[in-house]
Order: structure tokens, then sequence, then C-alpha cells
């Protein structure tokens, strides 16, 4: 027969039942817990406006948060959006022009050149050309210092569950008020006017002295086609100019 | 003298004997020295080249290797990644991401690497962007599985550290492109430090708080979220985990900057209160020394990351595991959910990596010594720069307009070429400007001085305004005077142009060949004339940086000798040969010719023909029957012409410029007698001279070594020509026209005896000393053009090429692959030769050898680089800091003296044209490069010109333009956008690149690699100096007629000092550092 400590037992099972309640108890303020800290935090929004952020670098600046916009599947760099897009990288080549003058990033007054101070250093060289900035193509913008700033971003979304290339175009206060007027002309083939289309650019959106338009019909670029977006001054009759001495206009685009 | 010995020198005899006649016989006149360097290139063994050139520069040969390594490596891993990058959210897996055509659905030629037990399944119809399919093997009875068993292929990538190389010092580190880079300063105005490591520290947590939202945001999948530079950071500051756990808190206790939301994910990040302590801490800080610094920047960059923990199941010693495994992972709710702070680039690995993926290459150098003057201060140069005061300085400080011009002399090289240069397929045109242009403006200076001062004094009209400049004035006269001083410079300078030092050293070896011939005299070298061109001109060509042919050429005759056991009867025959030498050298032609078939394509592995033989037992009796003898002779002509395949097309190709330079040559010497004409004028009519005895001796030394200069002043003829004109065509002074053309004439007359007494024969026995001295100027003036022109060559699709001066290009792999029989000898001895050339240059492991290798590398033939790598264009990514004035991505290339970090990573590139006729003239060096273009061809269709021809998209996605040699060789092509076309009058193309940036080393002087941009401040000097000072003197009625012409040249010369300062080799663009991305 079997001797069993009926003290040890309750001893062993009073404490086997506490430790259970501890362990409720715990559990309880845990998952309790758990419910307050949030889980989806959502970071990567997919309005346009909550890109739109303070520049840490400029006091005044604004900046298009393209990590964000992107759910961290892109860089900008050199002028070109790089796109991770389902497993392919789409690469976006930026440029613009400045009353018919070419640039890429910014372009800078001429005559800057010939007022450069003398006995400065390299850097300074380059703030002092900075500041003679007289139009930019670039998604940081300072709103309102006269000069007119624009940016053309691709951004993956959904169309009946299936991925597709969207692009949003930002332009700024000042581009509002130097451009004589903005359209939106896009498509597939520049050689091709009857590819292309031509729209107003819609200022109703937008914050921070930022404006926000969408162009959605632009799958051509996962074909391999070079199409193209262009922003600004900018018209099927522009396509008739042939040489760079008659374009007078400012716009950005991106291929 | 023993018989061996003999019949050694027989044979030599013979040989050279043999050579010099044979060569006349086929391309005459000095295709004679040439060919016979050729015949003598012989190595005691089988030498490959790339060991040869690790001999001679061990940090060139180890930056190379580096390069190639890294471009190899990078082309692989994008090529084979969709196993290691594929997307967790994708469902289609593909077995490779390399695309097919419908022009290329031979498997074969494409052994996808699919795990064991599946195929690629290639489909009947490959199209352009469809995906291959990894399938399983199965029994033809057991359908149906097909779509879930599709698997990726199964190629381990490794993980990040399996990527790293090291070569000597220069090191392969892999790395990412930094997408967000958060700039981190102190701005706190306080001695405190505790509270400026406080400021950071907060900054640093709220950063890791916007990673912990992103993390989650993902899915905890893995995300890199910023990169941080500290160089903006006290540097009494060090940061380790205390205190970024004190940011922790500070900032949660801001209410600015934390709300309850912020309060409550920084509870979850930290691991919160004691009843979240099953929670954990979820963020770590793992960095090597476990602090942050100031000097935590560039490729030191901290990043914070969201890691979902998985990545540490991959070995990092042996690299094994798949980077898939990264991202498929099985969360761990309670303990691993982790933001780190780090330094190790492995971290935190997702699927965007494939685009985010560099391989960073820390000390590239191409080294190369120049003797650099001292140079201005920077202050100097900025006040020289500017239009507007440099006049002014140039006057008032005569320093330092000695010191600028200085720099013009020390950019001209001895050698034509800097040391080093490496090129993808072709050096790009016009990028040599910035050296070549250096002998132009050596000339244009001095041709600008003479009609300066010819001005000055020969035409009085126009003489006193500027007399009254420069001439009448103290201060004016200071600027001439030092003008002139930087001439006698010049002129020694000269002398390097043409390196005296080897007309000694060629000297020097004629006495000692003469003293043997004569020690020998009556023997057997009797025969030989040491007076001889061929002789003569062979050591010229030996001693001008050839002497890599002359190894060991007796070797050579000796083991074939030995090899057919001689014998009394064999010496008999070979000095038999001595009076047949005319028959055998034709047999030796056809040897050589045998090489080379019509196309003059060389054909390896060639052994002598039966028609070859016949002429031989002809000429050579019972010896010619002697298998051993013919096949010795074979077997080492083989490898010979193997071993020194570049080379030698150099020198055919040395040799037809050559001659086709000898035909223009008696038009082109007029140039010289206008040279000499106006030196008299100068010294007929010179006041100044005669005021300034100083000056005018200087100059005689000049002109004194006018006659080593001629060569390169002929080859200026078109600028020279274009020079007269403008004089002749302002119809000043005709009868001093009239003047100059009677004396010219004459003085032509007896240039062209001087010079070619007896014809174009430069290798006249009768020749005087003073014409065989011209004659070897000559000579290696013509090696060192062919030298020059060899870069403009295609070396092959797909290839990299290093040079250097007077040596064919090297392309990396011609001695291990171009005649690899693989399919037959991949079981012979040679296979472990080729699969280290693969481990060195491919980085590959013995493991990834032994298995993908084996199978891939070894069932097709190529040329160049890995056959991954073809999918890309190679580009250089050049000066980014202007943004306004960005130079345009060019075709890849590197010159010494280069030292710099190198940033390669894959992208694709912008390029702009159409399929087009142009230019055949693969040497062309227009003005106007922008808008002259050699013939290029579509991929993707039929060439034109040669329809049997297609070229299919190299990416197997995006066309591209590509041109074609006389050879058929195909390069790409991806110009840069035309200044004056409109984005809807040029189409353009974006193909797959691989990018390589070059950091360049600021630290180091003078340090070139590319040309740099041109500063803005120099554009400005470009047009004041160059157009706006001519137009203006040329509306200015006082300066008469001859103003335009005068100023030109006055702007020239004070324009072009400023440019070489700050834009030629081997400086680099202003001598600014290059913006990094």
């Amino acid at each position: 027969m079997i001797n069993i400590d009926k003290k040890k037992v309750a001893v062993i099972s009073l404490v086997a039942v506490v430790l259970m309640f501890l362990l409720f108890i715990f559990a309880v303020i845990r998952f309790n817990n758990l419910d307050k800290i949030p889980d989806n935090p959502q970071y990567f929004t997919d309005q346009a406006e909550t890109w739109i952020e303070d520049d840490p670098d400029s006091e005044e600046g604004v900046m298009i948060n393209i990590h964000r916009a992107t759910n961290a599947k892109s860089i900008f760099l050199d002028h070109k959006q790089e796109y991770y897009f389902g497993g392919r990288r789409l690469t976006f080549f930026m440029h613009g022009y400045y009353q018919g003058n070419e640039f890429s990033e910014i372009y800078v007054d001429p005559d800057a050149f010939d007022n450069l101070p003398t006995g400065i250093s390299s850097g300074e060289e380059l703030a002092f050309l900075e500041e003679h900035a007289l139009m930019r193509n670039t998604p940081n913008f300072v709103p309102d210092d006269g000069i007119p700033e624009g940016f053309i971003m691709a951004r993956e979304e959904t169309s009946d569950e299936q991925p597709v290339l969207v692009f949003y175009i930002f332009v700024d206060e000042d581009w509002k008020d130097y451009m004589s007027y903005t359209n939106i002309m896009w498509g597939e083939d520049l050689f091709d006017k009857s590819k292309m289309q031509v729209r107003e650019f819609d200022f109703s959106n937008g914050q921070s002295g930022i404006y926000v338009d969408k162009i959605n019909d632009a799958d051509w670029f996962l074909e391999g086609k070079r199409g193209g977006i262009f922003v600004g001054e900018i018209s099927l009759e522009s396509l008739d100019i042939t040489s760079q001495k008659d374009l007078n206009a400012s716009f950005i685009y991106l291929q | 003298m023993g018989t061996n010995e003999v019949a050694v020198k027989v044979i030599l005899i013979l040989v050279v004997i043999a050579v010099a006649a044979g060569v006349a016989f086929k391309f005459k006149d000095i295709a004679e020295p040439v060919l016979e360097i050729v015949n003598t290139m012989l190595y005691d063994d089988v030498l490959d080249r790339y060991g040869e050139w690790q001999l001679k520069d061990k940090e060139a040969i180890n930056s190379m290797s580096a390069l190639l390594y890294s471009v190899n490596r990078l082309a692989w891993l994008d090529t084979y990644s969709s196993s290691g990058w594929v997307d967790s959210s994708a469902e289609k897996y593909i077995c490779t991401r390399k695309q097919l055509n419908q022009y290329e659905k031979d498997e074969s030629r494409y052994p996808y690497p699919c795990p064991e037990g599946y195929v690629c399944n290639i489909p009947a119809l490959a199209l352009p962007n469809m995906p291959i399919y990894c399938d399983k093997v199965v029994d033809e009875d057991v359908e149906g599985e097909l779509k879930e068993e599709r698997q990726l292929s199964g190629l381990e990538i490794g993980s990040f550290e399996s990527f790293g190389r090291s070569y000597g010092d220069t090191k392969v580190i892999p790395t990412i492109v930094d997408t967000m880079i958060i700039y981190y300063k102190t701005e706190l105005v306080t001695d405190d430090i505790q509270a400026r490591e406080d400021e950071i520290s907060k900054k640093i947590a709220l950063n890791m708080l916007y990673c912990f939202q992103q993390f989650k945001d993902k899915g905890r999948n893995n995300v890199r979220c910023s990169a941080g530079d500290f160089s903006g950071v006290d540097k009494k500051i060090e940061i380790d985990s205390e205190d970024i756990k004190n940011g922790f808190k500070l900032l949660e206790e801001d209410p600015l900057l934390c709300d309850q939301y912020c309060q409550d994910m920084l509870k979850d990040l930290t691991g919160g209160d004691w009843y979240n302590f099953f929670n954990g801490k979820n963020w770590e800080m793992d960095i090597e020394g476990e602090i942050i610094t100031h000097e935590t920047a560039g490729s030191k960059m901290i990043r914070i990351c969201g890691d979902d923990g998985t990545s540490k199941t991959v070995d990092k010693e042996s690299g094994a595991g798949s980077w898939q495994d990264f991202t498929n992972g099985v969360q761990d709710f309670f303990f691993l959910d982790r933001i780190f702070v780090t330094d190790d680039v492995g971290r935190c690995v997702s699927p965007v990596d494939q685009m985010l993926f560099t391989l960073h290459i820390e000390g590239f150098n191409l080294p190369q010594a120049v003797d650099v003057p001292g140079h201005p201060s920077a202050t100097d140069l900025a006040l020289l720069s500017n239009p507007y005061a440099a006049p002014s300085v140039l006057m008032s400080d005569p320093e330092l307009a000695l010191q600028v011009p200085q720099n013009l002399l020390y950019s001209v090289m001895p050698h034509g070429d800097p040391k080093y240069i490496t090129y993808y397929e072709k050096f790009p045109e016009g990028e040599d400007s910035s050296w070549a242009m250096n002998e132009y403006m050596t000339a244009v200076f001095k041709i600008d001085t003479d009609f300066f001062l010819a001005a000055l004094n020969g035409l009085p009209v126009v003489g006193p305004p500027m007399s009254f400049y420069l001439g009448s004035t103290a201060e004016g006269r200071q600027v001439v005077a030092n003008t002139l001083a930087r001439i006698e410079q010049a002129a020694k300078n000269s002398k390097g142009v043409f390196d005296i030092d080897f007309i000694s050293i060629i000297g020097d070896s004629m006495a000692d060949l003469l003293g043997f011939v004569k020690s020998h005299e009556g023997d057997m070298f009797a025969g030989i004339n040491i007076h001889s061109g061929p002789v003569q001109n062979y050591l010229v060509v030996k001693y001008a940086g050839l002497s890599f042919f002359d190894k060991d050429y007796r070797k050579f005759v000796q083991d074939a000798a030995e090899e057919f056991s001689i014998n009394e009867k064999n010496q008999k025959t070979l000095l038999s040969f001595g009076k047949a030498k005319d028959g055998f050298s034709d047999v030796y032609v056809k040897i050589i010719e045998q090489y080379f078939d019509e196309n003059k394509e060389i054909i390896i592995g060639n052994r002598l023909s039966p028609d070859i033989m016949v002429e031989m037992e002809e000429i050579l009796g019972e010896l010619a029957e002697d298998s051993r003898f013919t096949e010795a002779l074979a077997e080492k002509l083989d490898e010979e012409i193997f071993e020194n395949l570049g080379d030698i097309l150099f020198l055919f190709r040395g040799v037809s410029q050559a001659n086709d330079k000898l035909l223009s040559w008696q038009d082109t010497a007029s140039q010289d007698i206008v040279l000499t004409e106006l030196r008299d004028m100068l010294e007929a009519n010179d006041a100044y001279i005669d005021e300034a005895e100083k000056d005018h001796e200087t100059y005689k030394e000049f002109e004194d070594n006018l006659e080593i200069a001629l060569p390169m002043m002929l080859e200026e003829q078109e600028k020279n020509t274009e020079l007269l004109s403008n004089f002749s065509s302002s119809g000043k002074d005709l009868d001093l026209l009239d003047k100059m053309a009677k004396d010219i004439s004459q003085k032509l007359d007896d240039a062209q005896k001087k010079i070619f007494s007896g014809g174009r024969n430069l290798v006249d026995t009768d020749a005087s000393l003073e014409r065989e001295k011209l004659s070897r100027q000559v000579l290696i003036r013509m090696i060192r053009d062919a030298s020059i022109n060899e870069k403009f060559y295609f070396i092959g699709t797909n290839s990299i090429g290093l040079r250097t001066p007077y040596r064919g290009t090297v392309v990396y792999d011609d001695k291990w692959t171009r005649d690899w029989d693989w399919a037959s000898q991949s079981d012979t001895e040679r296979k472990d030769t080729y699969l280290e050339y693969f481990e060195h240059f491919g980085g590959y492991t013995d493991e990834e050898a032994s298995d993908a290798l084996a199978n891939k590398y070894f069932s097709e033939k190529y040329f160049g680089l890995l056959p991954e790598v073809n999918r890309y264009y190679l580009s250089i990514q050049r000066d980014k800091l202007w943004r306004w004035f960005d130079q345009p991505n060019l075709r890849f290339h590197l010159v010494s003296p280069c030292k710099a970090d190198i940033q390669i990573r894959v992208t694709n590139c912008e390029c702009y044209g159409t399929s087009a006729k142009g230019y055949d003239d693969t040497t062309i060096t227009s003005m106007f490069t922008d808008l002259a273009r050699p013939s290029m061809y579509e991929t993707g269709t039929k060439n034109p010109d040669i329809p049997e021809l297609y070229v299919a998209n190299f990416d197997g996605t995006n066309k591209m333009l590509y041109s074609i040699d006389s050879d058929g060789t195909v390069i790409k092509e991806c110009p840069p956008k035309k200044t004056i076309s409109l984005p809807w009058t040029e189409a353009s193309y974006s193909p797959t690149c691989i990018e390589i940036n070059p950091i360049i080393d600021d630290s180091v002087f003078p340090n070139y690699c590319y040309r740099g941009q041109k500063p803005p401040l120099l554009a400005g000097a470009d047009v004041f100096l160059n157009w706006a000072l001519p137009t203006g003197c040329g509306s200015m009625p006082i300066f008469g007629l001859m103003g335009g012409p005068l100023c030109g040249v006055f702007g020239k010369m004070l324009y072009y000092p400023m440019e070489q300062y700050f834009y030629s080799w081997p400086l680099h663009g202003g001598d600014f550092a290059k913006g990094e991305t």
C-alpha cells in the first residue's frame, strides 16, 4: 500500500494552484496589454498628402518621402528613380527644360557664373550657384522661395487585384505662379502624337504649398516602351518643334 | 666553339635574315624591323599574361582583379539571384531572370541551374519576358503536379560576407545603396558633452521608432529604414547602447515629439513595463566596437533596420544558405522582432536588396608617377581663373605666371598615352583629348607665339597696340619673358616626348653589337651588315618599350634544335640554309601567314600545312622530313604567336598605319617648313629679341629641338593649316606671303632631300648618321602613333582591356579561353587552370566551381568577361558635383594615375540615338563628336548591311545600339544625349547596365581617372578669352584687320594654361572631389 502524505499533496497542490493563478494573471495582463500596443501602425500609406513631410535639412523645405510612398521599394538616385516592381527593376529618368534650356536636377542662372566671387572654396561656390537656381526637378521643395519646383514619382498600386504602375506629380506654389500654364502630357510614343494625351494639371489637391496630381494609365513602361510623362508648359503642338532654339517652354519630364 | 652553339647561331642568323627578307616581301620598308620583333618575342616558359603583369605592377593588377571580380560577381548575382531575391509576396517563381527570345531557345546555350530533380522548362516558343520555370522531373504518368512542384532554381547565393574579397591592398566590400540617409549633427551650443550625446541619442531613438513602425507595417518582413551619417557629430561624442537606452527615455519624456501612440510603440520596442516582460526588448545594437562616433560615415555607415531574425540561419563562414531564407523565416512573436542599429550590411536582407546591392572596391589604384611642379594656392587659382582678374594677376605676380604654364608642360607624356588605360570593348573616342590635346597645345602654344611675335614685329599696322600692351611696358615684357621662359622648359620637356634616353640606349646597344660583330668578323656573322636598317630599327623598336619581345630568342631556337636531336648532318644542312635564305624566308612568311586567314583573323592551334611542308622539303631536304624538327618548330611558333597575340596584332596594325603615314609624309612635311619660315622671319625682324638676349637664347634652344619635335609638329598639319588660312585670308601682306611661298618651296625641297634622300627608304644602308637619327625618330613616332591608336580598336564584345604604351591591349581572358575547346578538353589537366581563372576573376568558390561551372562554363566558348556579363553595358559614372553641368555616363574606362574607391551596381542606363550610318574610321576624333557618330545598328533586328547578322537584345529585353568593326567584332553603344536635341527628336533607350562609379581620392595629387567636369568658372573664361576677346578686338578699328586673330591668339595663350591646370591629364576636373552617390 502506498503511503500518501496528504500534507505534502496539499502543499504541492496549493503551490500549483498559486502558480497557475499567477500565470493566468500574467497572461491576462500580457494579452490585455498587447491590445494596447498598436500592431498595425500604417507607416506606408496610400494618401499622397501623407508623403509630404518636413525636410530635416531645410528650415522652410518639405520633401516627398519616396521611401514611405513606395513601401520601401524605390530609391531616387542621380536624377533617376529605381523601382523594385514584382521582382523587376524599373528605372525612370528625370529631366527638365527651363525656357528651352535643358537640365537634370537644377537649372542655374548663367549670369551667376559671371558674378561668381573670387577666392571662395568649392563648397561656397556650390552654395552660391545653388542660390541662383531658376528651376528644380527634385523631391525636395521649398514652396515659396520663388523657384518653380516639380517632381514626378512612380508608384506601384493595385487595380483589379493586379499590380499597376501609376505616377504622382508634385509641383509647388512657385510653379503655379511661374508657369503660364501647366499641362500634363503623357503617352507611350513621343514620335506618334496619336499615342500621346494631354490634360491640364489639377491644382485642387495637395498640402504645405505642394500640389499633387496623378496619372493612372501608364502601363506602357512595363512593356519596355520609353514614352514619357511631361509636366509644365507643354502640349501636343510642342512636339512639332524640332530645334531647341525654337523651344522657350519650361517643363519637367520622366522617361 | 661547340657544335650546338654553332648550330644555334646559324639558326639565329637564318631566322634574322629570313624575317628581314620575308617581311620585305610582305610589307616592304619599315615592316621589316617590326616583324623582326614579332619573331623574337619568345619567353623562357609559357608565361601567362596575368602573371607577367603581376610581376610588373602589383597594384594595377590587384586593382584590375578586384574590378573584374566585382563586375563578374554582380552580373552573376543579378542573373541568378531570383532564387535568393524572390519577393515573398510573389506567386510566380522563375528559374532565372535571364530572358530568352525566339532566336535563342537552344537550351544548351543556357544551362539553367535548377535544383536536383528539376529541369528548366523552356517552352517551344520562348518569347521575351516569358518566365522560365523549373519543373520537377516526374514520371510521364504522374502529371498534374507540375504547377505545385515548380520551384526556384537552386544556386546558393551565399551571405553578404561571402562576396568580399581581398587582392593585396585592394578590397572588395559588399554593401548596399542607402536610400534614406539621416545626417546626424550636434546642434546644441554647449560644452556639456552629455547634453550633446543626449541630443544625438534621442534622434537615433526616434529613427529606431520610425523603423519599428515600418517593420510592423510590412508585416514584420525585413526592411532597411535609414542610414546614419555621423560625420557632423562632435568628435568627442561616443554613443553606446546605454546612450540609446537613455535616448528612448528622453524621447518618451518629450511630449512634443512623443504622443501616447508613440509611447505605446516605445514600450513595445524597448520591452516596456514589468508586466510586459514577455514582450522582451525588441532592439539591438550590433556595431563593431559597440560605439558610434563621428567617423561612422561613408562606407562605414550605421544603418537602422528591421530584421525578423532568420538571417542568422546563414553560415557566415561558409556562406552556405540561400538568400531566400532571409525572407521566409518564421516570426517569433515574442523575441525576434528586432530593430537593429548595425554596421553589418548582412542584417535585414530583403528582396529589394536586389536593386540596392553594391560592391565597393576600396583602394583601386592604377599608379603612375608624375613629376608635378608646385602649383599656386587655391586663392591664386581662383583669381587666375577669373577672366577679369587673370590678366592683372599674371602681370602683378610673375611667379604665379610662371607656375601656371608649368601645368601644360608636365602633362606632355613621353609615350603618347598614360601608363595604364583600362576600358570596356573600346576606348571612348574623344576622351583622350585631355592628354592628346597637350601635344596640340604645345604646338599651338609655339605657333601662337610665332604668330604673336611675328605680328608684333613684322606687321607694323598691328604691332603698335600690341607692343604697347605687351612689349612697351615693363609688365607686358614680364609676361612675354615669362612665357618665353616656359618655352625653355617646353624645349627641355619636348625631349621627353621622344625620350632621348632611348636613343642613348640604342647607341650603347649598337656599340655592343658592333663590338660583338667585330670580334666575330669573318665568322658566321660576317654576312650581317650592322649598319643595315633592320638591325638598327629592331633596336629602336626594342628599346622603345618593346623589350618584352626579346625575352630569350636563343632559347627558342635552342629548344627546337634540341628537340630534333641535332647531328652533324643536320648542322651541314642548316649551314646550307644560309645560302638558301631567300627560300627559307618564303617558307617562314607562309608559316606566319598560316596564322592569319583571309580576314586577318588569328587561327590558333594551327600546324604546318602540307603545302608548307612541300616547300620546306625543297629547301631543307631531309631535315624537313624529320617530324621532330617540324613539330618542334611549329609548336614553338604556335606558342610564340599565341602568347603574344595582342602584341602581334598591335604591331601589324602599327605597320599598316606607318605605311599610310609614309605615303602622306611629303605633304605633311610642308608644315615644318612653314614653322621654319616663321622662325626666320622672327629672327630677321625681331627687335624685341635683340633687346632680350636671354629670351632669344631660350627660344633658340627650343628651335634647336625642332628637328626632334618634327614628327610631332607634322601631325598638327590640320591645325597649322587652319592657322595659316586665317593668316592668309586676312589678306594683309601679299608680298610677305609671296616671299614665304617661294622660300617654303625651296625649303620643302631641301627637307625632302634631307629626310627622304633616295626615296622613302628609312633603312637605307648608306644613310648618313644624321638621317639615321631622323629615321629612328620617325620610326619611334610611328610606333608611338600606332600605340596611341591601338586603344580605339574593338577588343571584343564583353571585354575589359588594360593597355600600356607600345603593347597590345591585354584582354583578361585571352590566354585561358581563346583556344579552349571546352567540350573536348574539360577533363584534361587544363581544367584546373581554367577553374582557377574563374575562381580568380569570377570569385567562385571551389564548391561552386565544381557544380555550376563544370556544367555551365565548359559548354560554350566566349571571349571577355563571364558570359553573364554580356547582358549588361558597362558604364562609368562621371562627375555629378555640379548638378546642372553633370557629365553623362560613358563607356567604362579609367586612366592612370587613378586612385579611387569604386562603387559598382546594376542599374539601367539612358542612351540616345537610332540605327544610322556614320563614319567608318574607328580612330577619328572629331571636334564635332557630338554630331558625328559611327555606324550603329539596333539589336533585335537584322543588320541592314550584313543581312545574315542578327544581334539579339543583350539583356533579353531592352533594345540597344551596337557597332561592328571590319573583323566582325560587335560592341555595345550607349551614346549620351545630343546637346541640341529635344526629347521628341532623339530616340532613347534604356539597357541594363553595370554602373562603375569611381569616387576619386582627393588626397592624392595628381589624380586623373577620367576627364573631369569643366568647372563653371572656366566656362566663363572660355567664353571671354576665346570668343568675346577676339570678337571685341575684331570689331575695334584701332586693331585693324588682324585684331581678331591676334586677340584670339592672346586669349588662347591665357586660356590654355588655365584649362591645362583645371582640366587635363593628370589632373581631374579642377581638383575638385567627385560627388558620391
